[in-house]
């Protein structure tokens, strides 16, 4: 580690000079966002149990539409359970859930009614596309259907597959729950929950300009 | 019904005003069964008037197989009835063939045959399952995908995949039995039966049940075929229309079983005679398995079927055979035709049309479960509205199917 | 199928009946429009018993002579519509067709109308078959056909803020008509497509020289 890109304050508090306008280059000003060195010590152990607590019991939302809703037939059963991973309960309205699992197309009709249902959830919540139609809309690439539900609402999980095996849909939860874990949660309900819209802070996202 | 208030408002006997409440149920609901809107007119828990809407599921089948070769269109035909998705593969190749004049191998007919058998039992295991969840019933959902899983098993090492098949190609089928799949087979089966059997003690003669289906949902036969019903549904009013029994096709000739049909049209026959299919299925499926010859499992023509791997690499009209079929697709005869099999549901027919090239120029499912499900308002007018689950449920209504 | 029951109908309508035909097994007999009600009255009545209407089908028949052959990696069907769209179009464009069938005594029959786009109306036959009621929402939709006499004929599987007809050989398959705000991303390889909220055209067409171009431009 021959280069230490510390951040640079100089004494007079004026702002570091870009390397590009003609600074040094060994002494380019990084700033540090660790998200454990942000936060105190009892808010970082309340953020992990807190996400300990939510990825552990998931409450789901299954906006079955088609084939996919076999597999999460399956998934749900007694073969591949989901239920030993916490997720088992679908609650069946949108005000009691917190995964939204959107599971087969979404075509341009029923549109306006994933929105209305995301939008009934409350904070925290999360989305997992199941299914490729609903990650990009599938072979579907005609009139009716919708290219993706993530051109409607931000997803958080996509799990692909025509229908995903119930593996994979496992392997998609077990991701999210490492995403719930990572995310910083907070005991105060006055502020906003953790966003689930990842794209609007992803540095990629920056990248296409969104 | 607003009613005036009796003169005496002390009275004992004075009627309440009330009035008719419409709500909405969908369209995205808790039944397993496909996306669809009811907006219902409730006098009380009565329902006066019920408006089904549908189109949240519909994908564009019919346009979108206008855009691909014709066997690129076996994709979209299993997810239509993606319950059982080898009867609509079947169903769709036969189509294909009758335009083209071809019948396939005898070996690939009672291999159809076959899997289109384990498919049926899939979807209704999957139908009684839902019934049984919807009304309460956890434990008969468990062991109907659990007995579905065991086969989908079979399926997949047949086939390659759990739900959505592809299966079958013109002239035959893609892939032959696995070493070992025969004796795998008949290794599941009574696991499957048995917990078929379980499903049965649990919900047949279960009072709750009973009391929740029975005279529940009555058609009459006439009505029924007025409506267009067929398949369980309108066996269950006792008309007896089975394809494979009144216009046998593939090899269901060569087979013995029966058809199993009701008498009183309402939600419980419905249900029993799901049951009691499982069981002649699994007939069809046993002697399929004794009586099946050997050979090939597709025709050996090379303007329909794909040449072997072996030509295709090793001489010149492997090569451009194979090109031609996959850039251009199969050159089918100009014509129209509509062909008709027993899927689970009822009669699932394809109406085909040819241009002469190598896409189909228009082709459109008939649906079974769509003139079922137009007749709900019928079915469920003027019974409470938990009635209205049984039904939905029974009449096994697949969104892929009916909106294409 | 029976060639008896076409026979029959001849008999019993000779000034309805235009044409019979029969291919890999099916009948077809081409009847007028305005005798349609009555054919398919006596034909459910009458001794023929085709008391199950299976389905009502549509077919445009615009590119019906000039469509490519090939796979959706070499056609499209804009390309052919443009053709057709200098060549004209072909009458009568569509043709309902009515696929009838006897439970009792299991013989089939498919009748069939032609029908000209500048006259897109038909007789319903509601008032026979409660299940024509959905099939004929179904061709309103998808065709733009009009079904004289139907009680409720609206749209049925597409909503009602979609404007034109899907199924139509002229309605581009991509073009979406979106109901909500949707997030475009911009396809970077497929480029932008006919409608708003998707792809343009499909992957194997990006590299292939020949798109839709004009053929009086081309050079």
């Amino acid at each position: 580690m021959s280069d230490t890109r510390l951040p640079i304050l100089r004494p007079e508090g004026n702002q570091p000079e870009s390397p590009r306008l003609g600074g040094d280059e060994n002494n380019v000003p990084v700033m540090l966002t660790r998200l454990d060195d942000s936060i105190s010590f009892f808010e970082r152990n309340l953020s992990d149990a807190l996400g300990w607590a939510r990825k552990n019991s998931i409450f789901q939302y299954p906006f079955v539409t088609a084939c996919c809703g076999m597999e999460y037939m399956s998934a749900m059963a007694g073969r591949y359970d989901i239920a030993r991973f916490g997720a088992e309960f679908p609650r069946f309205t949108p005000r009691q859930a917190d995964l939204l699992m959107i599971v087969g197309t979404i075509n341009v009709k029923q549109s306006p009614v994933l929105k209305r249902v995301y939008e009934q959830m409350c904070e925290p919540k999360w989305v997992m596309a199941f299914g490729v139609c609903a990650s990009s809309g599938g072979f579907y690439d005609n009139y009716a259907t919708v290219q993706g539900a993530d051109r409607i609402i931000p997803v958080d999980v996509y799990v692909p597959g025509c229908p995903p095996r119930p593996e994979q849909v496992l392997d998609g939860l077990k991701i999210l729950q490492e995403k719930i874990q990572a995310q910083r949660h907070k005991a105060s309900t006055m502020e906003r929950a953790p966003d689930a819209d990842v794209r609007k802070r992803s540095f990629l996202g920056k990248m296409l300009g969104k | 019904m607003t009613e005036q208030l009796d003169s005496d408002p002390l009275s004992l006997e004075s009627d309440l005003p009330t009035s008719l409440m419409t709500i909405n149920l969908g369209p995205s609901h808790p039944a397993m069964h496909g996306t669809v809107r009811l907006a219902v007119t409730l006098d009380g828990e009565t329902i006066v008037e019920a408006i089904p809407e549908i189109g949240f599921l519909h994908r564009g089948f019919s346009k979108s197989s206008e855009n691909a070769t014709w066997h690129q269109v076996l994709p979209y035909t299993d997810r239509l009835n993606y319950v059982s998705p080898i009867l609509n593969n079947v169903g769709y190749i036969m189509g294909v063939e009758k335009l083209i004049g071809i019948k396939d191998t005898e070996r690939s007919q009672y291999l159809r045959v076959l899997a289109g058998e384990i498919s049926r039992i899939c979807d209704h295991l999957t139908c009684v399952g839902a019934i049984g969840l919807e009304l309460g019933a956890f434990t008969v959902f468990l062991y109907a995908i659990e007995a579905r899983e065991l086969l989908w098993d079979r399926i997949a090492e047949l086939c390659g995949a759990r739900v959505t098949t592809s299966w079958t190609r013109i002239g035959g089928v893609a892939t032959d039995l696995p070493p070992g799949w025969e004796q795998k087979l008949r290794d599941c089966f009574p696991r499957v039966l048995e917990l078929t059997n379980e499903i049965d003690v649990l919900l047949t003669r279960n009072r709750i049940f009973v009391d929740r289906t029975r005279d529940v949902g009555v058609i009459s036969g006439e009505e029924a075929v007025d409506w267009g019903f067929t398949g369980p549904c309108l066996r269950a009013c006792g008309v007896n229309y089975d394809v494979r029994k009144a216009h046998p096709y593939l090899v269901y000739d060569r087979m013995d079983f029966e058809v199993p049909l009701g008498s009183r049209g309402d939600t419980y026959d419905r249900y029993v005679l799901r049951l009691e299919e499982i069981r002649q299925s699994h007939r069809i499926v046993m002697q399929c398995l004794e009586q099946m010859p050997p050979g090939p499992i597709i025709i050996d023509d090379w303007r329909y079927a794909l040449p072997p791997k072996k030509e295709v690499f090793g001489s010149i009209e492997g090569v451009m055979a194979h090109f031609k079929l996959i850039m251009e697709g199969m050159q089918v005869p100009a014509g129209e035709v509509y062909v008709y099999t027993e899927g689970a549901n009822g009669e699932l027919g394809f109406h085909i049309v040819s241009n002469g090239k190598g896409k189909p120029y228009a082709i459109q499912v008939r649906a079974p479960g769509f003139p079922i499900l137009a007749s709900l308002p019928r079915l469920i007018k003027g019974r409470p509205v938990a009635d209205l689950i049984p039904i939905f449920d029974s009449i096994n209504m697949i969104g892929g199917e009916v909106e294409q | 199928m029976s060639q008896a029951l076409v026979d029959l109908l001849r008999e019993k309508f000779p000034d309805a009946v235009l044409s019979s035909a029969s291919h890999r097994g099916d009948e077809v007999v081409a009847v007028t429009r305005e005798k349609l009600v009555e054919v398919i009255a006596f034909l459910r009545n009458d001794k023929p018993d085709l008391k199950l209407l299976r389905d009502i089908v549509a077919v445009d028949m615009l590119t019906y002579k000039t469509e490519m052959t090939g796979g959706g990696s070499i056609s499209s069907n804009e390309v052919s519509a443009y053709s057709i769209a200098h060549k004209g179009t072909p009458e009568p464009r569509y043709y309902v067709a009515y696929n009838l069938y006897s439970i009792n005594k299991k013989h089939s029959l498919r009748i069939r109308v032609d029908l000209k786009s500048t006259d897109l109306k038909i007789p319903s036959i509601t008032s026979l078959y409660k299940t024509s009621d959905w099939w004929e929402r179904y061709l309103f939709d998808m065709f733009g056909i009009v079904f004289e006499g139907h009680p409720n004929l609206q749209r049925l599987l597409m909503y009602p803020e979609f404007v034109g007809h899907p199924l139509r050989k002229d309605y581009p398959v991509r073009k979406r008509q979106p109901l909500v705000q949707e997030q475009d991303f911009p396809d970077l390889v497929r480029g932008p497509g006919p409608g708003p909220g998707g792809a343009g055209v499909p992957m194997s067409q990006t590299h292939v020289g020949r798109q839709n171009v004009d053929p009086n431009t081309y050079d």
